[in-house]
């Protein structure tokens, strides 16, 4: 038996206050990222949140760009980074649990000895990133864009890459035990070293 | 507002519990294995699991109902009336449940099963078989398929896209990531 634990408060979903915005509130600020008038300062703050301590629960920076950073054994829980593009980001030694990705863009972004539990990347595109000796367990990227992107010594128990597409994707020295790929397109990925008759590929497993 | 996300190997199965900060009574839904672990849980966080859902009447989600029926003085809400000769409490589209201190809707959404719900907690929702992300539940004959497509499209995709899906089987997912690339619906 293994036990996540989640604080839902992020859930509680504010929309953005700015009429006809279907967007939702960031953390600290009544509207969503694109009505914030000072980026620069709200970019700021957060990078100070983050680097100010360990733990960080219930953020919610959905639609926030964060580019040429290195982020380092930090511990995430329930936190929304929804429709974030990500250049040159690289998380190293970090801890997520219950955090939201979604369509989010990913461009030459390494994730490194992260342990990553009941997250979702689904309709997330990513170019040139690497995931390398991580553990990515019951995680959802479904219908995901990949583009010249390894997954290195990393365990993908239980994750869904269901109605993927995927270019130059490489799996290399990977646990699939349990891991969909049904209804993906793939064009030059590779499984070397991997596990894939442990994979669903053209059924899927089962629901009762 | 605290959920507990238990995975049970032996299943693959997801059981959630769902409390407050401070403890007191608690929910859980669909509770397949209860061991010596969850139990720990329950006990160091002041837990009293005071409600049982299941979402719907099929073993591997409600094993763990003897169990707790032992130990807790539950009240077991479901379609079925009864639960391993538990009597539950039956539950309807039209009855909203308080359960505590959370307001639970209730959607009906059969196909997988005749009695299968989605509870609705909030911008969550418990799913069940009904729907995991990129599949859905296993029906017994196309007719039943057909039914759960159409009340997924017809009950749960007008609700917002921005509801995240806590499956019984997998990763959590949300409405509109379902909308656009469930190759089942």
């Amino acid at each position: 038996m293994i036990v996540f634990v989640y604080n839902l408060n992020m859930f509680i979903f504010e929309k953005c206050k700015v009429p006809d915005c279907s967007e939702m509130q960031i953390t600290g600020f009544e509207t969503c990222f694109n009505h914030i008038s000072d980026k620069s300062d709200f970019n700021n703050s957060i990078f100070g949140l983050i680097n100010s301590g360990i733990k960080i629960v219930d953020l919610n920076i959905s639609g926030m760009i964060i580019e040429n950073t290195v982020i380092t054994d930090k511990r995430f829980f329930s936190c929304n980074f929804s429709k974030t593009i990500l250049k040159n980001v690289k998380f190293v030694n970090c801890y997520f649990r219950q955090c939201f990705f979604d369509y989010s863009a990913f461009s030459d972004c390494i994730v490194e000895g992260t342990n990553i539990k009941f997250t979702c990347f689904g309709g997330s595109t990513f170019n040139s990133c690497k995931f390398l000796t991580s553990d990515i367990l019951h995680t959802n990227f479904t219908g995901i864009k990949s583009t010249d992107v390894l997954f290195s010594e990393t365990d993908l128990y239980f994750s869904s890459f269901i109605n993927s597409t995927m270019q130059d994707t490489v799996f290399d020295d990977c646990n699939l035990k349990k891991s969909s790929f049904y209804h993906t397109v793939r064009n030059n990925v590779n499984f070397r070293n991997s596990n894939p008759e442990e994979a669903f590929f053209d059924k899927w497993d089962r629901i009762d | 507002m605290k959920v507990f996300t238990i995975y049970n190997t032996a299943g693959s199965l997801n059981t959630y519990l769902i409390g407050h900060e401070t403890g007191g009574d608690a929910i859980i839904i669909d509770p397949g294995q209860i061991d010596l672990h969850l139990l720990d849980i329950l006990e160091n966080n002041k837990y009293y699991i005071k409600s049982i859902l299941l979402t719907h009447d099929h073993e591997n989600h409600t094993r763990g109902v003897k169990t707790l029926m032992k130990i807790y003085d539950s009240v077991i809400y479901c379609k079925s009336p009864l639960i391993y000769d538990y009597p539950a409490v039956a539950i309807s589209e039209n009855r909203e449940l308080n359960l505590s201190g959370f307001d639970i809707a209730i959607i009906e959404i059969p196909g997988h099963s005749d009695d299968s719900v989605v509870y609705q907690i909030r911008n969550t929702l418990f799913t069940g078989d009904v729907i995991s992300s990129g599949r859905i539940g296993s029906a017994r004959n196309s007719v039943s398929k057909k039914l759960l497509q159409d009340n997924i499209v017809n009950k749960l995709f007008p609700l917002d896209d921005n509801f995240i899906i806590f499956p019984g089987h997998g990763s959590p997912t949300t409405l509109k990531i379902e909308k656009e690339f469930n190759p089942f619906i």
